[in-house]
């Protein structure tokens, strides 16, 4: 069996009966040609005949199938316009003008083959095969639409289903330039702090609504903790800013958290959904990517550093490009450019040509739907259904990206698809900073290592009869020696084999032909690469240098691309209200959602340019306003007149994020690792033959969950049950479900129970009363102290409790306990792992009572992890 | 002992009376499976709005619910379900033409003779699969696109090799609901790890809830769990003390919240949560099964114990509502060793799955239930490593019975060899637009708008195969 090509095209080959004609094309998908466009203009006469004769045939008989109009274009052929035949479909061009007989079109309609006879099963009357040879006989005059690539191409994107024409498209919202808006009057004189709190009240009040009371400190510090740093504050810090009343006490707050490294931490990790990020390949075979983690550390460094978001747009999609003025610079501009090549791919991908366009298309969705909020990618097999983005305009992009080349590395992982990687320059950092692999792991892959050379030796010594175990034995030597290469014999990371994932320009540009219907084999027009005239008017530009990827970059960073600034300001807001202002954050196109209050978010994507794309001052002005400090807790007259809170009359209570729910734990227990993890485990694992379950060992890690091991095919299972992002996709909202699968981990999984034992053993070493424990504990996990009726509740839980333990009701066996704990630290060794120390419960010299008294302890501590108060943001 | 196999927990629930009920409970501890239920029905009516409450399809459905047998590697048809006289006369012969050219015909080594009143043939692996023939729909002119695992499989799965979609399962869950709370609405019992892994039980763009959940297969009966589903040290009591106190907090957060729905949500998961503790296992623990259904099954008998036990957990979540159900087995990918190895892989699969449709059958499940059987492709008529079969993606052979498909009835076909199908075609989104349909939904009305687009489970393609439909 011929494998078939790997694309979508199959299937229409299939439900079309040119099916047997399908060759290879002459055309080369890639070439640098720029084919000359031939303009004919029929005469007067030609296009009378044609409009009176032959276009009502083909709209009567054809258009059912063969029109971008229609519900499926058959066979990738449309006959709507004239380079619709001339391009033709997977059988190539329907038509040779002047040859009726050469003609598909003529020889489907005469039927000549019954098995090629269309339209299927109705000939056509033998007059109306006569018109159409007649037709094609003069030369297949054809008024329909003029050549492509004049602006008037735009004109004919009449759209189906309602849609808008491209020129109509032009004055949706978006698109229109960012315009400084008036200050609107209040009537409310005193609310307003700033100026979003002007825009905010204005439409409150037009609306016949009320802003929230202002919330108290407590609840305040704690939503500012969690909205810059990720987790809760802790009751010192607390403590410090509800006793604090100066006036700059909360200005000062939001200055130390922005500062705190874990600002970058947390809003790293926000962007790292837009950037669909993970460290492995995903799809069919999930080739791991031991480098991925630079690009994850560039942009935690990047918010920590407040990289003009101008300039992080232009480090991610063209830093290669980019002048540097030292290696350092220049290693971390090239670090950057990994946000295009960290996405799912298929590396068993058999023709590089498709695989080479479906990195691209990947890279383009990414890019325009987290960068300009638009979904670009609809257009490579059709122009898009509402945006006014022509298939055209999408192969101008493709051209920019596929003159470019991924590097995504793969040696030694897979025999499928590979590419080079980026060398860096030894000196960026000093190799002490990365992390070391344990040296338990290290001596395993040595053993593994020199195991697969005697294999090897041994098989060779045996002749060609064992090609196949030999060739099998050299990938897994290959995939070892890959892992071993980047670490020395102490474990420590190797500084002279430094690389990253990212992009480089080919040595000679290439201009993609439009692809119809997206088919590899079916290439038409050759588009020059440039950036097209998306969202504004100007004329398109074309690519003054190289691929084009910085003219790209600079037009997305532009302070004159209306979507950009909005885009960012949107999201910014959406992470500390809870709520974008457009709420598909991912699409500002025509089937997007419009801003609630779009003064507002031009003001802020206004602010954002002048204060020099400064995320964190951007973030700062928002905070300052009242609005931000409403409270939550209002279930006033608002929430039957705006129960969505699109307008912004308190402020929207949110399920937490997975992450801050697991570095909460982390902080609450006093087990948080704060250091800064600058390598992966994913480094460590030899290939494609690696045992992804001792990564689930590394769960019980007491790292922030921004630096935990994220393969596509397996992550932390804590994070994906708490809707943790689908790493295939840009995720701008984030899930908030409530569902059994949660609740069971909270209950029942190791590693918070293992959370609960730290906790409680330091609860209990503290030289307090258990009273106090009690309020300590409250404060380090809900940030408040227990209500009187909580008081009770407690009291209740301990002697009931403490009555089971009693009775031996309320445990499982305490020796099935101490034997699991065995049972792991015996797999972490054999993985050549640090075994970690045994449960506290199970700690050895224990006495029956302190054990039950560690035990209930750990239960209440637990218990608050488990609360809905816990995981909600109020 | 386990109440769920004398046939009287099922989730018809609204058709059992209270008095079947309170006999329930007294079966004592496995009676819970089904208290959980009714309780379940009864929190219905007050709690937050489930996001997967049973929903009307587009139209009557035939099936209610969806168990597919799905052989990972690539069966071959020609050894067990499409007998090919031709090829069988002219083995040996070498291929003049194509690709393949040189290569040796290989007529199957194993026996055909017809089955039931219809005379389907069957070939002599797979006689207890062939005792059922009345009750199925032979789909014989199959055809997908890849004849490489990963993608086939994953195509299979999702409708798509080229994106990350997501999967028939969250579809049919999407469209459907489910009909007990106490379970996942869509489990994969026992899927590889490979080939696509996660993605082939994946949501991709639907909502999250609609993935599937993964039941690893233990290699004992009481071996099997999800992950999280027993409390690492505490006993039943203690952690119904623990939840009291975590829904007394939650209840006092719940009138200081400004979003009272959500803090609902997370009191009703940890009671649904603590139900599941129960219901699970006791699904799961197939060392509960009565004799007559372990013999049934096969579980005693070291070949066939897994996938008999495998098809047993299948039988049970459907009788307790669960809308789709996958099954794996793996080991299909006879490249050598065919004789031999296609021995054992039919042994594991003959009997359990005989057993799982006689036991539908006599329960009357299997009229509402859509029993799907089929890999992600067939192999090659010609031999390859001289006792073996290369991949073949033109031509192969899959099954239906129950949930309203004909019995005894045979589409399409391949040629005179097996190597491609030339009448009856069905494609893979064919085959998944007949399953929506089937079930009550139309493939080109199922959409889900993501990223500016309506998409479907089909794509732009399907055409419903509805010759088959009884």
């Amino acid at each position: 069996m011929s494998p078939p090509s790997l694309c979508d095209r199959i299937r229409s080959v299939r439900a079309c009966l040119l099916a047997s004609l399908v060759g290879t094309s002459a055309c080369g998908v890639f070439t640098s040609v720029v084919e000359a466009q031939e303009t004919v203009s029929p005469s007067a006469r030609d296009v009378q005949f044609f409009e009176s004769k032959v276009r009502p045939l083909l709209v009567k008989h054809c258009y059912g199938c063969h029109s971008t109009e229609g519900d499926r274009i058959r066979g990738g052929l449309v006959l709507d316009s004239r380079d619709g035949w001339k391009a033709g479909g997977i059988s190539g061009p329907a038509i040779v003008p002047g040859d009726p007989d050469a003609s598909l079109l003529i020889e489907a309609v005469r039927g000549t083959d019954p098995g090629f006879l269309m339209p299927p099963k109705t000939r056509l009357k033998d007059s109306e095969i006569a018109i159409l040879e007649d037709w094609v006989r003069r030369g297949a005059p054809d008024p329909r639409i003029p050549k492509a690539g004049t602006s008037t191409d735009h004109a004919r994107l009449v759209l189906p289903g309602g849609g808008v024409s491209k020129e109509a498209g032009v004055d949706h919202w978006s698109f229109q330039p960012i315009t400084a808006p008036g200050m609107p009057s209040t009537k409310n004189e005193r609310w307003a702090s700033n100026e979003i709190d002007l825009f905010i009240l204005s439409k409150l009040e037009s609306a016949g609504l009320q802003p929230s009371k202002r919330v108290d400190k407590a609840t305040l510090i704690r939503r500012l903790s969690y909205d810059l740093r990720g987790y809760q504050p802790t009751p010192e810090e607390i403590d410090a800013f509800v006793s604090d009343r100066s006036p700059q006490a909360y200005e000062a707050l939001i200055d130390a958290f922005l500062a705190s490294p874990a600002y970058g931490e947390r809003w790293g990790r926000h962007w790292l959904d837009i950037a669909r990020f993970a460290e492995s390949s995903g799809k069919e075979q999930d080739v791991p990517y031991p480098h991925a983690w630079r690009y994850r550390n560039w942009v935690i460094d990047a918010f920590n550093q407040d990289i003009p978001y101008d300039d992080f747009i232009r480090m991610q999609i063209a830093g290669d490009l980019l002048d540097a003025d030292t290696p350092e610079a220049r290693d971390q501009h090239l670090i950057a450019t990994g946000y295009l090549a960290v996405g799912p791919k298929s590396h068993r991908e058999r023709q590089r040509k498709q695989f080479v366009l479906d990195v691209a298309d990947e890279q383009l969705d990414t890019i325009t739907q987290g960068m300009l909020g638009l979904t670009v990618a609809c257009a490579r097999c059709h122009d898009h259904k509402y945006d006014p983005i022509s298939q055209r305009d999408y192969y101008q992009l493709a051209g920019v990206l596929l003159s470019s080349e991924t590097l995504f590395g793969g040696a030694g992982t897979t025999r499928g698809m590979q590419s080079d990687l980026l060398t860096l320059s030894h000196s960026s950092e000093p190799p002490s900073e990365e992390m070391s692999i344990p040296v338990g792991v290290y001596k395993r892959l040595e053993t593994a290592r020199n195991n697969a050379i005697k294999e090897i030796a041994r098989l060779e010594s045996q002749g060609s009869e064992s090609r196949g175990p030999i060739r099998q034995a050299r990938i897994r030597l290959k995939a070892v020696e890959d892992v071993v290469s980047r670490f020395n014999s102490d474990g420590t990371a190797n500084s002279s084999v430094k690389v990253a994932m990212g992009m480089r320009d080919n040595s000679s540009p290439i201009n993609a032909p439009l692809l119809i219907r997206g088919e590899l084999e079916n290439p038409s027009d050759v588009i020059p690469r440039g950036i097209p005239p998306i969202a504004d008017l100007e004329q398109p530009m074309l690519v003054r240098k190289g691929s084009g990827r910085l003219d790209f970059a600079e037009w997305i960073a532009s302070p004159e691309n209306p979507l950009t600034a909005r885009v960012m300001a949107n999201r910014v807001w959406l992470h500390l209200f809870g709520r974008g202002i457009v709420s598909s954050t991912e699409n500002f196109g025509l089937e997007g959602m419009p801003p609630t209050n779009p003064e507002l978010l031009d003001y802020l994507s206004i602010r954002l340019i002048q204060n020099d794309w400064s995320i964190k001052r951007l973030i700062r002005e928002i905070l300052l306003s009242s609005a931000y400090r409403m409270s939550s807790d209002d279930v006033g007259p608002g929430i039957k007149l705006d129960p969505e809170n699109t307008l912004y009359w308190r402020m929207t209570p949110v399920r937490l994020e997975g992450e801050a729910i697991r570095d909460s734990i982390l902080v609450a227990a006093g087990t948080l690792d704060a250091t800064v993890q600058r390598g992966s485990p994913v480094s460590w694992l030899p290939g494609r033959f690696a045992d992804l379950s001792y990564l689930e060992d590394l769960q019980v890690a007491t790292q922030r969950s921004v630096y935990l091991p994220h393969l596509r095919s397996s992550s932390s299972v804590l994070l994906q049950t708490f809707d943790g992002p689908e790493p295939s996709f840009v995720t701008g909202v984030r899930d908030q479900t409530n569902v059994p699968s949660q609740a069971l981990l909270m209950l029942n999984s190791s590693w918070v129970t293992r959370q609960a034992d730290e906790m409680a053993w330091m609860l209990l070493k503290l030289d307090v009363s258990d009273r106090e424990r009690e309020e300590i504990a409250f404060l380090r996990t809900l940030g408040r102290k227990p209500t009187a009726a909580e008081k009770t509740a407690i009291r209740r839980f301990f002697a009931d409790f403490q009555a089971l333990l009693a009775d031996g009701d309320a445990t499982g066996s305490f020796r099935t306990l101490a034997s699991q704990s065995q049972a792991v630290r015996r797999t972490a060794k054999r993985r050549g792992l640090e075994p970690m120390p045994v449960s506290r419960v199970a700690t050895p010299g224990l006495s029956p009572v302190e054990r039950s008294r560690l035990l209930a302890w750990s239960s209440f501590c637990q218990s608050l992890f488990s609360t809905a108060e816990f995981r909600y943001l109020n | 002992m386990s109440v769920n196999d004398h046939g009287f927990c099922s989730n018809r629930i609204t058709t059992v009376s209270r008095r079947e009920m309170l006999k329930g409970v007294s079966c004592g501890f496995g009676m819970l499976a089904f208290s959980g239920i009714a309780q379940a029905m009864a929190v219905r009516h007050s709690g937050p709005p489930n996001p997967l409450a049973p929903l009307n399809p587009h139209f009557a459905p035939r099936a209610k619910r969806v168990i597919f047998l799905c052989m990972s590697g690539g069966p071959s048809h020609l050894d067990m379900f499409d007998h090919k006289p031709k090829l069988v006369a002219d083995d040996g012969k070498s291929l003049s033409r194509g690709r393949r050219r040189g290569s040796k015909l290989m007529g199957s080594p194993f026996k055909f003779s017809p089955y039931g009143e219809s005379g389907m043939e069957f070939s002599e692996l797979v006689p207890n699969i062939g005792s059922h023939a009345d009750r199925i729909t032979m789909l014989k002119g199959m055809h997908t696109d890849i004849p490489a695992h990963a993608q086939a499989q994953v195509q299979m799965h999702t409708g798509s090799f080229q994106f990350v979609r997501p999967s028939l399962g969250a579809w049919t869950l999407y469209g459907l609901g489910t009909e007990n709370e106490n379970l996942p609405g869509f489990v994969t019992i026992g899927p590889d790890r490979g080939n696509g892994g996660a993605q082939k039980y994946g949501s991709a763009f639907l909502p999250a809830v609609t993935q599937g959940t993964p039941i690893p297969v233990g290699n004992s009966d009481r071996a099997s769990t999800v992950e999280n589903l027993k409390p690492p040290r505490l006993s039943r009591t203690g952690q119904r003390e623990q939840i009291d106190f975590i829904q007394k907090l939650n209840q006092d957060a719940q009138r200081r919240s400004g979003d009272p729905d959500g803090v609902d949500g997370v009191i009703q998961s940890y009671e649904l949560a603590f139900r599941m503790q129960d219901t699970l296992p006791e699904v799961l623990d197939t060392g509960n099964a009565d004799p007559k259904i372990r013999e049934l099954y096969g579980l005693d008998d070291e070949p066939t114990a897994r996938f008999g036990r495998q098809c047993l957990m299948a039988r049970r979540m459907a009788e307790a509502g669960v809308r789709f159900i996958e099954v794996t087995a793996g080991g299909w990918d006879h490249h050598r060793n065919l004789r031999e190895s296609m021995v054992k892989s039919c042994t594991a699969i003959d009997k359990p799955i005989a057993g799982l449709l006689t036991d539908l059958a006599q329960r009357g499940m299997l009229e509402d239930t859509l029993v799907l059987y089929g890999g992600e492709f067939g192999r090659t008529p010609d031999a390859q490593n001289r006792d073996g079969r290369d991949h073949n993606a033109k031509g192969f052979t899959m099954w239906m019975a129950g949930g309203g498909v004909k019995g005894g009835f045979e589409y399409g076909a391949t040629d005179e060899y097996g190597a491609e199908a030339v009448d009856g075609q069905v494609h893979i989104h064919d085959w998944h637009a007949t399953i929506l349909h089937l079930m009550g939904l139309d493939h080109e009305r199922l959409t889900y708008n993501y990223a500016g687009r309506d998409f479907r489970l089909t794509d732009v393609h399907g055409n419903v195969v509805d010759k088959i439909f009884s």
